[in-house]
């Protein structure tokens, strides 16, 4: 029983780690579409 | 909430009711195997994340392919996404691999020929992945990434069949129709592959789309 339940745990371990590091990542996309937007904004106004 | 994130939303929820019942299946109706008890369950996770494991590398293989025939783009980010996956599904095949041999064996590795080739597997597209995220000539770099790709596939089926070409006490499900399993076990495992299948599908969207708005980024930022 504890093998099962601990095979079962490490699984869902390693895809909800899997699935915070893809969150990790788009959080880092969303940081840099930000700043390329307010670049872009600068720039437009920019006399 | 655009048309897309509906979509995202319905595929993943589709995916984790999927594997919840999937989860019913291994726990609940699944008989219990008289020799090995439990611990056999432990095969419902385990196959499937070594088919769909094999799956990603395969991809890998064809994306290299395609990749190195069109020279595009999109082709080395899915082989990419794909190598990802594949490596934490051949992770996750080593660690409930290793728990079943301590329950099954008596230990926890044994240097049979399905384990090593499995071992080797991984190292191969782990150093793949790391290859991926070094060093600098972008074009030459994912080249040599689809070279690494095509090459490496050549352990895949060694793996696939080590037990059945060598001497190996590692079981084979496939060895004879329906695998000798019982139709409630044969059940469970169809359920636990169309499971895990949808997860795959959706790990690979997700990150594939991630890594090709990353790329578009880089791209922007690079042109100024």
């Amino acid at each position: 029983m504890k093998f099962l339940w601990l095979a079962n745990c490490l699984v869902w371990l390693g895809i909800c780690g899997y699935l915070f590091v893809l969150t990790k990542h788009k959080n880092r996309i969303t940081i840099r579409l930000t700043q390329i937007e307010r670049l872009g904004d600068e720039r437009n106004n920019r006399p | 909430m655009t048309l897309r994130q509906h979509w995202s939303l319905l595929v993943i929820s589709v995916t984790g009711i999927m594997l919840l019942i999937s989860q019913w299946f291994i726990w609940f109706y699944a008989p219990v195997e008289a020799q090995m008890g439990l611990v056999q369950k432990i095969f419902y996770l385990h196959l499937p994340l070594a088919w769909w494991g094999f799956v990603s590398f395969f991809l890998v293989f064809i994306f290299s392919i395609l990749f190195l025939c069109r020279c595009d783009d999109n082709f080395d980010l899915l082989a990419g996404a794909a190598a990802e996956i594949g490596v934490l599904f051949c992770t996750l095949v080593l660690l409930t691999g290793i728990l079943w041999a301590k329950a099954a064996w008596n230990t926890w590795w044994t240097w049979e020929p399905r384990l090593s080739t499995t071992l080797v597997m991984w190292f191969v597209y782990s150093g793949y992945l790391v290859l991926r995220k070094s060093f600098g000539v972008e074009q030459k770099q994912k080249t040599f990434c689809a070279v690494l790709g095509i090459l490496g596939f050549l352990d895949v089926p060694l793996v696939f069949f080590s037990a059945r070409l060598w001497r190996s006490i590692h079981p084979t499900v496939m060895a004879s129709r329906q695998g000798g399993l019982p139709s409630e076990m044969w059940l469970t495992v169809l359920i636990s592959l169309l499971a895990w299948a949808g997860l795959f599908l959706t790990l690979l969207w997700l990150r594939y789309s991630q890594l090709k708005i990353a790329d578009r980024l880089d791209r922007l930022i690079s042109y100024g």
